[in-house]
């Protein structure tokens, strides 16, 4: 298999400028994906710097906010997972697709 | 580079759209953290200084943000999903044009040439025909259908120029008649 692959034309083969785009892209899309998973860690800090700041009169309220930071954990990285996902399967898919032609190759 | 379909990362976008579709995604995740935001906010007040109507108006606001996730997450499947046939449809145009039945070759052919429009597309000539009529008027889904048609021979015959093989050729032959045949059938 791995001769196979290796006697493919993959972007190993590909003239230096369009592997370096290549990698270059996928780098970039890697990183901006775990930027958005940073950024959703700062949402949930300033949420739980915000909470604590707020004055509560009695326990039932610290357990409608903790309610409400789970909800805001789920509902914010949902998006991020769903983008994230898209641009995997991009990825996936075209390593399927390598060995694919591989196999036909 | 091995992608056929134009199922691309947004990074290997032009910057203008790259930048557009991140924009975008930051957009929605700041939205939803904003619409959250103001959800505590209503809580709060909710538990702190009751007023009339903060329940109703919480149950609205968080109604509308779950539509909208709810919207988005639709686009981003049916992306995905035309995204996974396109390479379907890409790999076997591209492996199997010497292989397949001529008919399922023209299919794969003009399925790919639908998914560089963007448009929405299924497996059978029919769908691909409803995909193509869907919104246009008669004439404009036969003009797509006709444009399609021209650009599945232009991939064919960039995909097998070089390739001398009578075999070969001569299925080239035939899937140039089913296209035509295809052509004939449209809308």
């Amino acid at each position: 298999m791995d001769e196979q692959i290796a006697g493919t034309g993959d972007e190993w083969s590909d003239p230096p400028g369009a592997r370096l785009r290549f990698f270059v892209g996928h780098f970039f899309a890697i990183l901006i994906d775990t930027g958005f998973l940073v950024l959703w860690v700062t949402v949930q800090w300033l949420s739980e710097r915000l909470i604590q700041g707020l004055k509560l009169a009695e326990v039932i309220d610290s357990w409608v906010l903790w309610t409400f930071q789970i909800v805001l954990a789920l509902s914010t990285l949902a998006p991020v997972v769903i983008y994230t996902y898209a641009d995997v399967i991009v990825m996936w898919a075209r390593a399927r697709k390598k060995v694919r032609r591989a196999k036909h190759a | 580079m091995p992608d056929a379909l134009g199922a691309r990362l947004p990074t290997e976008e032009p910057l203008g759209r790259s930048l557009s579709i991140y924009a975008k995604r930051l957009a929605i995740v700041l939205a939803v953290a904003l619409a959250n935001g103001v959800l505590l906010l209503m809580m709060w007040l909710g538990v702190t200084h009751p007023f009339p109507g903060g329940l109703l108006l919480g149950i609205v606001i968080t109604s509308v943000a779950t539509m909208f996730l709810w919207r988005e997450g639709l686009a981003v499947k049916e992306a995905i999903r035309i995204s996974e046939e396109g390479f379907v449809a890409g790999d076997l145009a591209h492996y199997e044009i010497g292989q397949a039945p001529p008919r399922v070759v023209a299919l794969s052919l003009l399925s790919r040439a639908l998914i560089r429009e963007d448009l929405r597309q299924d497996h059978g000539l029919e769908r691909v025909a409803r995909a193509l009529t869907r919104g246009a008027s008669d004439e404009e889904g036969r003009r797509r259908w006709m444009a399609a048609i021209d650009r599945a021979r232009q991939e064919l015959s960039a995909q097998t120029e070089g390739r001398d093989d009578p075999t070969l050729r001569n299925h080239v032959r035939r899937v140039i008649e089913a296209l035509h045949e295809l052509e004939t059938l449209g809308p």
